[in-house]
């Protein structure tokens, strides 16, 4: 079964008689065959060859938007520093962008100090949403609205009108330049509670009465029978909350005042230099965006399936 | 894995009831299971967003340079009288509605019909399709900026190199104040277009093909189906996307993007609210100004967020 095309109509079979793209086909002689599926079928609006046509086009067009712009970081960061505007392919790949750019940066504190972020923030969010959406998803309890609507309402709240309460409280629990004084703010998301809340929703009542009638407690049902069903769903949102704490740009500005911060905060540092050089700035893009690409392509269409589903209630 | 690869068609809704009630003391503990649930999770928002917030309702009515041994004087309300006078201000919030509005366009209305567009697409063209869609929302936002400035480099990047082909002059996109906005919301929009595509798709891909054939056997035409079922269909996608775009995606995605190719400049051209709000605290260090900014903002935001969020929940049709 495919993961991303979620229940798609049957495809559709192509036009019976040979013909130009574009030409309808002729409908009153495939209607006129006998069954009534096949009558009930060719009443339906039929996209014609140009519809489905038109739609790769723009599916190419998108496609090459979204990936060009990657393909020219990378192709760049090969290139010579010399000639890193030219263009095609590099006929003679030139690592030197790359030893510029390890040199340009504390890549051993920047890389730990990122990844421990993204661990703790991806699995703290991972556990606190998990646990908020199973509470929300399988009882009900009074206040449950207004306590949904808490959850959400975080969103109205822009990171930077509570910034300054919130460095006044980092500084006086003594986080200011530490990982830890990233984490803590970051634990709990609502994006994080929307998106397992889907899933656990998803999950047959049938099931959890059975586990209930078993005498099982509400934790054990949580962890015996939704977290081990839910598993690979579970690896894909963590991989999204992973990359999305990966990327996070502005609890590090505001938390470190020293260079030796996280990824990103050196990435901006190199590009807001006075002289920028664009091989090196290719070079640690490309370095920096790596592990999350390599991560992606592990859970390919979970990840992306995941994502999609965003969108849904 | 049924319950992962796809929505199911009607969410089970019946409840873990507590069923059997031994002791009152017992369904006291009982009903409190569900609170201890969400404890960890609102206890984070409540430290990091809610108290926060009230204290920024504090410090908008003191006058402090966040430095601790400073004593925080109270000035009642002069720092709005202050912010409202500020020319910034204005020049702001003119931005942010460029920035919405772009946002709007390229995070929802343009994904809308690019999705309904391409929604005949064969499962297997797709699926390649989305790969290269997806690939944007994984680049941090500051990778973002360092990417296109490199594009966009006036001397030799290649959008001038291909413009020129076209016959248009070598341009410096993000230091011209006439374009810079612009570029900043393309720029975001790179990030947020394919990411939005595969949610409509998504989306129309859970409505049930019986509602299309209902609408076709009652002769209802491409647009007017479109319009009248699809679109209602798809509300809820709608509203996430929406919701999205205006909410979080200035805070969160231009934020970054600001910062990493302008800085807010040239001038103050790309500076948003947001973008001002910062820097008010963390430039100039004026606490009372920036929290009072910070307040107003909010207000304003979440009236006009929450009355479009009801506007738009109002007219949504649920399948279920």
């Amino acid at each position: 079964m495919s993961l991303i095309t979620i229940d798609d109509p049957p495809p559709v079979a192509p036009p019976g008689l040979p013909g130009l793209p574009g030409l309808p086909g002729p409908a009153a002689g495939r209607a006129a065959r006998p069954g009534p599926l096949r009558l009930r079928r060719a009443r339906r609006p039929r996209p014609d060859r140009l519809t489905t046509l038109a739609g790769h086009l723009l599916m190419i067009l998108l496609g090459l938007f979204a990936l060009v712009p990657i393909a020219w970081m990378v192709l760049g960061s090969l290139r010579s520093p010399a000639d890193v505007f030219a263009g095609g392919l590099p006929t003679h790949p030139d690592i030197a962008n790359y030893r510029d750019a390890v040199h340009a940066l504390p890549w051993g504190e920047l890389l730990f100090n990122t990844v421990a972020m993204a661990l703790g923030v991806s699995l703290g969010q991972l556990l606190t949403g998990l646990l908020a959406a199973y509470g929300f998803s399988c009882w009900r309890f009074r206040g449950e609205r207004v306590l949904f609507l808490v959850v959400v309402a975080t969103w109205l709240v822009p990171l930077q009108v509570t910034i300054l309460p919130n460095y006044v409280l980092l500084g006086r629990l003594g986080l200011i330049n530490s990982v830890a004084g990233l984490v803590l703010p970051q634990l709990s998301s609502a994006y994080a509670v929307l998106l397992l809340r889907q899933h656990i929703k998803g999950f047959p009542a049938e099931l959890l009465e059975a586990a209930r009638l078993d005498g099982r407690s509400s934790w054990s049902i949580l962890w015996r029978v939704i977290v081990p069903s839910l598993g690979p769903a579970l690896a894909a949102l963590e991989i999204l909350l992973f990359v999305n704490a990966w990327n996070e740009y502005f609890w590090p500005l505001v938390v470190f005042n020293n260079p030796g911060s996280v990824l990103q905060i050196g990435i901006g540092d190199l590009l807001s230099a006075d002289t920028v050089d664009y091989g090196g700035l290719m070079a640690a893009s490309s370095l920096a965006t790596l592990p999350v690409l390599i991560l992606y392509l592990l859970l390919r269409r979970r990840v992306v399936n995941a994502f999609a589903r965003s969108g849904m209630r | 894995m049924f319950l992962v690869d796809e929505p199911p068609p009607s969410p089970p809704a019946p409840a873990v009831t507590t069923a059997a009630r031994p002791s009152r003391a017992r369904r006291a503990g009982a009903a409190a299971v569900p609170y201890l649930y969400l404890l960890p999770a609102l206890a984070g928002f409540a430290v990091w967003v809610y108290l926060p917030l009230g204290d920024t309702i504090g410090y908008s009515t003191v006058s402090w340079n966040l430095l601790p041994t400073v004593p925080k004087v109270g000035v009642g309300l002069a720092n709005y009288h202050r912010v409202l006078d500020l020319p910034e201000l204005r020049q702001a919030l003119g931005t942010t509605g460029f920035y919405l509005a772009g946002l709007v366009l390229l995070g929802v209305i343009v994904p809308v019909l690019l999705g309904a567009a391409t929604r005949k697409l064969g499962p297997r063209a797709r699926a390649v399709y989305h790969g290269a869609l997806f690939v944007p929302v994984l680049i941090s936002p500051i990778v973002a900026a360092t990417v296109w400035t490199f594009l966009l480099a006036p001397n030799g990047g290649v959008v001038n190199e291909l413009l020129a082909h076209v016959g248009v002059g070598a341009h410096n996109w993000l230091l011209d104040p006439g374009t810079a906005r612009g570029t900043v919301v393309i720029i975001a929009g790179w990030k947020v277009l394919g990411a939005s595509v595969l949610i409509v798709t998504a989306g129309l891909a859970s409505i049930s093909p019986e509602y299309h054939e209902a609408a076709a056997i009652d002769g209802a035409g491409r647009l007017r189906t479109f319009r009248e079922v699809t679109l209602p269909l798809l509300s809820p996608t709608l509203l996430f996307l929406f919701t999205t775009a205006v909410l979080l995606s200035e805070s969160q995605l231009v934020f970054p993007l600001i910062n990493g190719l302008t800085a807010g400049g040239p001038g103050n051209a790309t500076t948003d609210l947001y973008y001002l709000l910062y820097s008010f605290g963390f430039t100039s260090f004026d606490v009372g100004l920036a929290s009072a900014a910070g307040v107003l903002f909010f207000a304003a935001f979440a009236v006009i967020a929450v009355g479009c969020v009801a506007l738009l929940d109002r007219f949504s049709l649920y399948q279920d």
